[in-house]
C-alpha cells in the first residue's frame, strides 16, 4: 500500500474532468465567436428546422438557432451555479467553523435549524421560496445558494470537530495562541480541502437545480437562453410533432457539464483523503 | 503416533509477494501447540491457509498437508473442515459476533448447520455449551445481543461456537486481542481447559511468548514466513536453539521478572524485501557470512528443531 | 421499544413546528405583497386592500402565524382560487397518483440497484464494479426530467411501443373506481384487466425516469455497505465456523446490509417527492407534482405552499418510519 500511494499518479479522471469542464467554460466565454447565429433572433422563416449544416442543432418554435442558444446558455447556467455555490460557501463555511468550534448550545440550535431546512426536499423548497421571491437571475442565485448552505455547514462542522482533537491543535494551544488564533490558523486551513471537493460536487447539483427550476418556468426570464427552460420548450414539440432536437441538445450540455464536475469532485476527494481509495 | 495435523512446505504468495516461505509444523493428538512470532511473521496466514480462508488474491501451495490421516491439500477438504473438524476462535470477539442476531441464535444456528440438530435440540445443546465455557447464567446470555455483553463474555461465546461442531482441532488466533488485560490469563486458562475437556487438540497463535508458557505443550517460533524453531515449551524456555527464539524467551522472562527487556535490533522484514539466506541474519548477534549466503541447516537436539548455522547448543558455545 | 418510539416522536415536534414556520414565512414574510399577487396585477388598490383584510394580512405576523397554525391543525391549507377548492382537498385527490408513481419508481430503483451494488462489492475491482461506478457517475449527471423526455422520444415518438405521455390512462379511458385511488391496485382488485394493462403501460416510463437517478446513489451505498459487511470480523468468523455459499450471502450479508438500504430508501423517497414535480410535468401525470406545476404557472400561491409544506411533512414522516423499522432491524439503534 505504501509503495503505491508514495508515488502519487495524476488521476486520469481529474484530467478528463478538467478538460471537459474547461471546454464548457471556454464555450461560455467565447460564445459570440463560437455561435454564428444570434441566440435571440426570432425568425419565423426558420421555424422548426431539423439539424443541418446551417443550424447544427436545428431551430425552435420562434426560429431560434438552438446551437447558439445552447452555447449562450452556458453563460447563464455556469455563472448562476458557480455564484450560488460561492454564496453557499461564503455563508456556510464561517457558520460551520464557528458552531463546530464553539459547540454547546449555539451548535445544537444551529443543527436543529438545519434539520428544519433539510426537512424540505431541496427542489421543493427552492420552488416555494423562488415562487414567493419572484423570478430573476439574482433571486435564482440566492435560492440555489441558500438550499446548498446546510451541506457546507455540516461538512465544515464535522471537520472542525475532528481537527479540534488533533495534537497539533493542542500544541498550538500550549504555545499560547488565543481561541480565535487557533481557529483561524490551525483549524480553518484544514477544512479547505473538503470544502473544495464539495464545491465541485455542489456545482453539479446547482446546475441541476437551476435547470430543474428553469424547466418549470422559474428560472432565467425569457427570451434569455437557459438549458432547463430550453428543454421545457421542446416537451410539447417532441410529443406532438416529433421534433426531438429542441430538448435533446440542451440536456446533453447539462449532462456533459455535470459529468465533468463529478469526475473532478471524485478525484479531488481521493486526493484529499487518500485512505478513501482503499474502500473504493 | 501420526500427528493430527501435518503441514510441510506451505507457501503463500499475495500479488507475487511471498508471505509464507515453506512452513513446516505439526499438531499432535491432544496437545496444544503455540505459534509465536512478531507481527508479520505469518502466524495468522498459516492458520488461514489450513482453513482455506485466504484473500482471493493469494496463491497457496503445500508439499504435504494431512489432517487425521486424510489428504488436506484439496481446498474443498479444508473448506469442509471449517467448524466440523477444526473450530476457530477469533481475535476481537465483540466484532466477531454478528451484531444483528441474538447470541443464542448464532450459536443454535451453528449447531443446526454443523450437527443437523432440530430447533429445540439445538437450544438445549447451546445452553450446555455456554455452561461448558463457564457462563453462569446461560439463559440470559442466550437471549442477549453481542453489544449487551462484555468482551470476555463474547469470547466465551465464540469459544462455544468453535466447540459446536465437536472439532478435533481448535485454532485460536490471538484470542486475547481486544480483551482487558485483567481477564486475558483467565481466558487462556479457560481455552486450554475446554480443549482438554473436549478431547481436542489446539493451536494457539500469539505474539506473546509469555502466554504460551502457561497453556501450550509445544511451541513453534515463526520468523519471516517460516518456522525457525520448534520444540516442547520446556525445552524452548530452558535452552532455545535458535538465537531469535532465545532472545524472545529472554524478553518474556525479563518482562515477567519486572526487568526492562533488551530489544532485538532492526525490524521485521516486509513481504517483498530482499532476504538473506537466513532471514534473521541481519538482526542476529551470532550471524556470520555463511548465514547470508547458505540456507541454514536443520539442527535437531533433544527433540527440539531449529534452522540455524550457529544454533545455541552447549557444544557450540565458545570455550 | 415503546419508549424509543415515544422519544422519536417527541423529538420530531420542534422540527415540525420549525417546518411550519418556514412554510409560513415563505408564504407571508418574504418581500412582495401576497395580497397583490392574489388579486392580480390589474386589480385596483382598493381591491387589494379588501383582499388584504380578508386574508388577515393587515394583522401582525405572529397573529397571522397563530391563525395559520389553527387552520393547519384542522387540516386547512387555504383555498385555491385557481381550482375553486380547498388546497387540502385538491392535494388529497391527487395524492394517490403521485404515491403510486413513487412506489413503482422506488421498487424499480431498488430492484436494479441492490443486486448491482452487492454484485459490484462481491466482484470488487472487476469489470462489473467499474461498470457500476461509471453508471453511477453518469446517472448523477443526467437530469431526470430530461431522461424522461428521452424515454418518451425513444419509446413513444420513434419506436411507438409506449403509450403517449398523457397521464395514468389513455385519453378517454375510464378510471377504476377502486378503494385506494391506486389505479393498478384498484383495477387488479376489481378484475378490470383492460384498465390494469393500460395503467401498467402508462406507469412504466415515469417509473423508469423517476427511478433512474436514484439507481446511482443506491448502488454506490449498497456496494460500500456490502463491502464493509464482507470485510467485517463477524463474517470472517462465520466463514471460519463453516458458514458458506448461499446461506452466508442470503442470511448474513443481506441481513447486515439491510439497515443501510432502509436509510437510503428513506432518503431516496424524499428526493422523489421533489423529482415528481418534474416527471409529472413531462408525462401529464395528474398528481401533486403536476398540481404544484399548474399552481406555479398561474401564480396560485396557496397551492404551491400547500405542496411545499406537505412534502416536508411527508419527508419527516418517512424518516420516522425509517427510524422505527431501523430499530427493529438493528438492535443497536435503540441504544443511541
Amino acid at each position: 500500500m505504501t509503495a503505491k500511494t508514495g508515488k502519487r499518479r495524476l488521476d486520469s479522471r481529474l484530467v478528463v474532468g478538467l478538460i471537459m469542464f474547461g471546454i464548457m467554460v471556454a464555450v461560455a466565454i467565447l460564445a459570440p465567436w463560437i455561435a454564428r447565429n444570434d441566440p435571440l433572433a426570432i425568425d419565423f422563416g426558420t421555424q422548426f428546422l431539423a439539424p443541418s449544416a446551417d443550424h447544427w442543432f436545428g431551430t425552435g418554435r420562434l426560429g431560434f438557432d438552438i446551437f447558439a442558444r445552447v452555447v449562450y446558455a452556458a453563460r447563464y447556467d455556469l455563472v448562476i451555479a458557480m455564484s450560488a455555490v460561492a454564496f453557499s460557501i461564503v455563508i456556510g463555511h464561517p457558520i460551520g467553523l464557528f458552531v463546530g468550534y464553539m459547540g454547546g448550545r449555539i451548535d445544537s440550535l444551529t443543527m436543529r435549524g438545519l434539520d428544519v431546512i433539510q426537512s424540505f426536499p431541496a427542489f421543493v423548497l427552492a420552488v416555494g421560496v423562488l415562487a414567493a421571491l419572484g423570478e430573476g437571475v439574482l433571486n435564482l442565485i440566492l435560492v440555489v445558494g441558500f438550499v446548498g448552505i446546510p451541506t457546507f455547514v455540516r461538512l465544515v462542522r464535522a471537520e472542525v470537530r475532528s481537527l479540534r482533537e488533533h495534537s497539533y491543535v493542542e500544541a498550538g494551544r500550549a504555545v499560547g495562541n488565543s481561541k480565535w488564533q487557533i481557529l483561524l490558523r490551525y483549524i480553518a486551513p484544514g477544512t479547505v480541502g473538503t470544502v473544495v471537493t464539495q464545491a465541485a460536487i455542489s456545482c453539479g447539483w446547482a446546475i441541476l437545480l437551476t435547470a430543474a427550476l428553469g424547466f418549470i418556468g422559474l428560472g432565467v426570464p425569457l427570451p434569455e437562453p437557459e438549458w432547463g427552460a430550453m428543454i421545457a420548450d421542446g416537451v410539447d414539440e417532441m410529443v406532438v410533432g416529433g421534433r426531438w432536437w429542441i430538448s435533446v441538445f440542451p440536456g446533453m450540455a447539462i449532462a456533459f457539464t455535470i459529468f465533468s464536475l463529478s469526475l473532478i469532485g471524485e478525484s479531488i476527494a481521493d486526493l484529499v483523503e487518500p485512505t478513501r481509495r482503499k474502500s473504493r | 503416533m501420526t500427528p493430527l495435523l501435518k503441514v510441510h512446505g506451505l507457501e503463500v504468495e499475495i500479488e507475487g509477494l511471498p508471505i509464507l516461505r515453506g512452513v513446516d509444523m505439526e499438531v499432535r493428538q491432544g496437545e496444544i501447540l503455540g505459534v509465536v512470532g512478531e507481527t508479520g511473521a505469518g502466524k495468522s496466514m498459516t492458520a488461514r491457509s489450513i482453513l482455506d480462508l485466504l484473500p482471493s488474491a493469494a496463491t497457496v501451495s503445500f508439499r504435504v498437508c494431512t489432517f487425521g490421516g486424510r489428504d488436506f491439500i484439496p481446498a474443498k477438504e479444508r473448506q469442509q473442515a471449517r467448524g466440523h473438524r477444526i473450530g476457530f476462535v477469533p481475535q476481537r470477539p465483540r466484532g466477531s459476533l454478528n451484531p444483528v442476531f441474538r447470541v443464542g441464535t448464532q450459536l443454535s444456528d451453528t449447531l443446526r448447520r454443523l450437527r443437523g440438530m432440530g430447533r429445540r435440540e439445538a437450544k438445549g445443546e447451546a445452553l450446555d455449551l455456554l455452561r461448558s465455557v463457564r457462563i453462569t447464567d446461560p439463559k440470559r446470555v442466550y437471549r442477549s445481543y453481542p453489544h449487551e455483553l462484555s468482551g470476555g463474555m463474547c469470547q466465551r461465546v465464540c469459544i462455544a461456537i468453535a466447540l459446536a461442531g465437536e472439532p478435533e482441532l481448535i485454532i485460536a488466533d490471538e484470542p486475547t486481542t481486544g480483551l482487558d488485560v485483567t481477564i486475558q490469563a483467565e481466558m487462556l486458562k479457560l481455552l486450554g481447559d475446554v480443549i482438554i475437556e473436549h478431547n481436542a487438540a489446539g493451536m494457539l497463535i500469539t505474539h506473546d511468548l509469555g502466554v504460551v508458557a502457561d497453556v501450550c505443550d509445544r511451541v513453534a517460533v515463526m520468523y519471516a514466513g517460516r518456522v525457525v524453531n520448534l520444540g516442547s515449551t520446556d525445552e524452548i524456555y530452558r535452552a532455545a536453539l535458535h538465537p531469535y527464539a532465545n532472545q524472545l524467551v529472554s524478553i518474556a522472562t525479563s518482562l515477567d521478572s519486572g526487568g526492562t527487556p533488551r530489544e532485538i535490533p532492526g525490524r521485521v522484514p516486509n513481504p517483498g524485501d530482499e532476504l538473506a539466506a537466513c532471514a534473521f541474519a541481519p538482526r542476529c548477534f551470532r550471524a556470520e557470512t555463511d548465514c547470508f549466503e547458505q540456507e541454514p541447516p536443520l539442527v535437531d537436539i533433544n527433540g527440539q528443531q531449529a534452522f540455524c548455522h550457529h544454533a545455541i547448543t552447549t557444544e557450540a558455545l565458545p570455550l | 421499544m415503546l419508549t424509543y418510539i415515544a422519544r422519536r416522536v417527541i423529538a420530531l415536534i420542534p422540527i415540525l413546528i420549525g417546518v411550519t414556520m418556514v412554510a409560513f414565512l415563505v408564504s407571508r414574510g418574504l418581500p412582495g405583497d401576497p395580497a397583490r399577487l392574489y388579486a392580480g396585477m390589474q386589480a385596483s388598490e382598493l381591491e387589494v386592500q379588501a383582499i388584504r383584510a380578508s386574508l388577515g394580512l393587515d394583522k401582525p405576523l405572529y397573529y397571522q402565524y397563530w391563525v395559520y397554525m389553527q387552520g393547519l391543525v384542522q387540516g386547512d391549507l387555504g383555498f385555491s382560487p385557481r381550482t375553486g377548492f380547498p388546497v387540502a382537498e385538491d392535494i388529497r385527490n391527487r395524492l394517490p397518483a403521485t404515491v403510486e408513481m413513487v412506489i413503482f419508481a422506488l421498487i424499480f430503483a431498488l430492484s436494479v440497484a441492490l443486486p448491482l451494488g452487492v454484485w459490484a462489492a462481491v466482484r470488487r475491482g472487476k469489470l462489473i464494479d467499474r461498470f457500476s461506478r461509471f453508471i453511477s457517475t453518469l446517472g448523477v449527471a443526467v437530469p431526470d426530467f430530461w431522461a424522461a423526455l428521452i424515454l418518451v422520444m425513444i419509446f413513444f415518438v420513434f419506436l411507438d411501443i409506449a403509450p403517449p405521455p398523457v397521464g395514468r390512462l389513455d385519453l378517454g379511458a375510464v378510471s377504476p373506481d377502486g378503494p385506494t385511488g391506486f389505479y393498478i391496485f384498484d383495477s387488479l382488485v376489481r378484475g378490470q384487466w383492460a384498465t390494469f394493462r393500460n395503467a401498467l403501460a402508462h406507469i412504466i416510463l415515469p417509473m423508469v425516469a423517476l427511478g433512474f437517478p436514484a439507481i446511482a446513489p443506491i448502488t454506490r451505498l449498497t456496494r460500500n455497505a456490502t463491502l464493509s459487511v464482507l470485510q467485517s470480523d463477524y463474517i470472517a468468523f462465520g466463514r471460519a465456523s463453516g458458514l458458506r455459499g448461499a446461506p452466508l450471502y442470503l442470511k448474513y450479508v443481506l441481513r447486515n446490509s439491510l439497515p443501510g438500504a432502509i436509510t437510503m430508501t428513506g432518503l431516496i423517497s424524499g428526493y422523489m417527492i421533489g423529482g415528481a414535480v418534474l416527471i409529472e410535468r413531462v408525462f401529464s401525470w395528474p398528481g401533486v407534482g403536476l398540481y404544484a406545476y399548474n399552481s406555479l404557472e398561474r401564480t396560485d400561491h396557496a397551492g404551491i405552499q400547500g405542496v411545499v409544506l406537505l412534502s416536508a411533512i411527508t419527508y419527516l414522516l418517512v424518516f420516522l418510519v425509517v427510524d422505527l423499522v431501523q430499530s427493529i432491524v438493528d438492535p443497536r439503534v435503540r441504544l443511541k
